[in-house]
């Protein structure tokens, strides 16, 4: 599975994503997340650089905790415009938790409806909310407030190309 | 570059010199004007000329500089050069240059570094670009831009217009990241070539943070390409410094550094 954000468009899209995964035990969290998107790229990147380090005190052993922990850790940077899309799995199930997302896609088809509590302002607030998805799928994509779903190649439209 | 003539330049003119001034601030009559053109062609140094065309009349300095039967020739236009300013207030920039260019192609680098100078930011730069430097467009344009706001979207114009050579050259010679990380569009090995280009001149340029905006946000696999391009220590250290979640890309440069010429 992937947690995967889509770009905005203009001349830097992925200024200030940020992307990554993290397993224990049978748990694995995927995550996607955007910090200061509309900033030049060297700010964006350094405030991207500070999620990539708090993320990587994520721990826990089942999806929940995983959430809780990669929550906290992105909470604790206090940015108020983060848009984040968490991915988590074990034996049991999947869950999302996200935030500062409008639309969120499974492999393509929208996964809940435009007023589902899943969708939200940027920012991240005290408590997540998990969302229990009623299907399953490998790419998760989260789109941000205030862009519009780009359909075709996720791995162009989320910045996940192969080199080649 | 050549300058044209500073003003206070007395060269004598064998030939019969430029008019006699007409009165302050003439709107440059059609007869006026053809007397003028008249001399224009005839002179050798045109440069005092032009200043006195400036001052006093900058309709007929149009005519004689950029006119359908202006003289042309890299003498003439490097006088006009002196004088871009007025020359931009009697006709548009995008229609001054390329004429320009027209009557003197022996000198269009002179022509578009002013151009490029006085207006980084212009699209019609790049087509002009194209039409003095050929197959190396974008270089004088970019190198004349690198201070300007708008460079990062100069880049991205002459990336639309498929000046990769050009691109190439600006990144090496401004140091800058934007020439490298616009060639992401259209080549992605000569990117990364261009990236390094960049931190061989400015071991601080910030190519991973402009990769990641563009590419997206694991350009490891991306970056680790640009490490055997690198030539100098002080390069490689500052791509590291920039890599500390990159492991590919930091392991191999822990790896070549210390066997790189300081």
């Amino acid at each position: 599975m992937r947690a995967l954000l889509q770009g905005s468009p203009g001349r830097s899209p992925f200024a200030g994503h940020f992307r990554g995964r993290v397993a224990e035990g049978g748990a694995e969290l995927a995550w996607a997340g955007r910090v200061k998107g509309s900033a030049a790229p060297e700010e964006a990147w350094a405030a991207a650089e500070a999620a990539r380090e708090a993320m990587t005190t994520v721990r826990g052993s089942d999806r929940f905790a995983l959430i809780d922990s990669a929550w906290a850790a992105l909470r604790n940077l206090n940015r108020p415009d983060i848009s984040l899309l968490l991915v988590a799995s074990d034996a049991e199930g999947l869950s999302l938790a996200a935030s500062g997302l409008g639309d969120l896609r499974l492999d393509g088809e929208p996964v809940a409806e435009p007023d589902h509590p899943l969708f939200d302002e940027p920012g991240v607030r005290e408590r997540p909310g998990y969302f229990h998805p009623p299907r399953v799928g490998n790419d998760w994509v989260g789109v941000p407030v205030g862009v519009k779903f780009a359909p075709g190649d996720v791995d162009l439209t989320c910045g996940a190309r192969n080199v080649p | 570059m050549k300058r044209p003539h500073p003003p206070d330049d007395d060269a004598t003119d064998p030939l019969p010199g430029p008019p006699a001034a007409p009165p302050a601030r003439s709107h440059g009559g059609r007869e006026e004007v053809e007397e003028i053109l008249r001399a224009a062609r005839a002179v050798v140094d045109p440069v005092p000329l032009y200043l006195m065309l400036a001052e006093k009349s900058p309709l007929a300095l149009a005519e004689v500089a950029c006119g359908a039967r202006a003289p042309g020739g890299p003498d003439h236009v490097r006088a006009a050069l002196g004088h871009a300013a007025a020359l931009e207030r009697q006709l548009t920039a995008r229609g001054v240059y390329p004429r320009l260019v027209e009557l003197a192609p022996e000198i269009g680098a002179e022509v578009l570094h002013v151009a490029a100078e006085r207006h980084p930011a212009a699209a019609w730069v790049v087509k002009l670009s194209r039409k003095v430097e050929g197959a190396g467009a974008g270089l004088i344009h970019l190198v004349a831009a690198a201070n300007h706001p708008g460079f990062a979207q100069a880049c991205v114009a002459h990336a639309e217009a498929g000046h990769a050579a050009g691109l190439f050259a600006a990144a090496g010679a401004t140091g800058r990241p934007e020439p490298a990380a616009a060639l992401l569009a259209l080549d992605v090995p000569l990117a990364a070539r261009a990236a390094a280009a960049a931190l061989g001149a400015s071991p601080a340029s910030a190519v991973v943070a402009h990769f990641s905006a563009v590419w997206g946000p694991e350009p490891d696999a991306l970056l680790v390409r640009l490490v055997p391009h690198l030539r100098t220590r002080a390069a490689a250290e500052g791509l590291l410094s920039q890599a500390r979640h990159l492991p590919h890309t930091a392991r191999l440069l822990r790896a070549v550094i210390p066997g790189m010429a300081g």
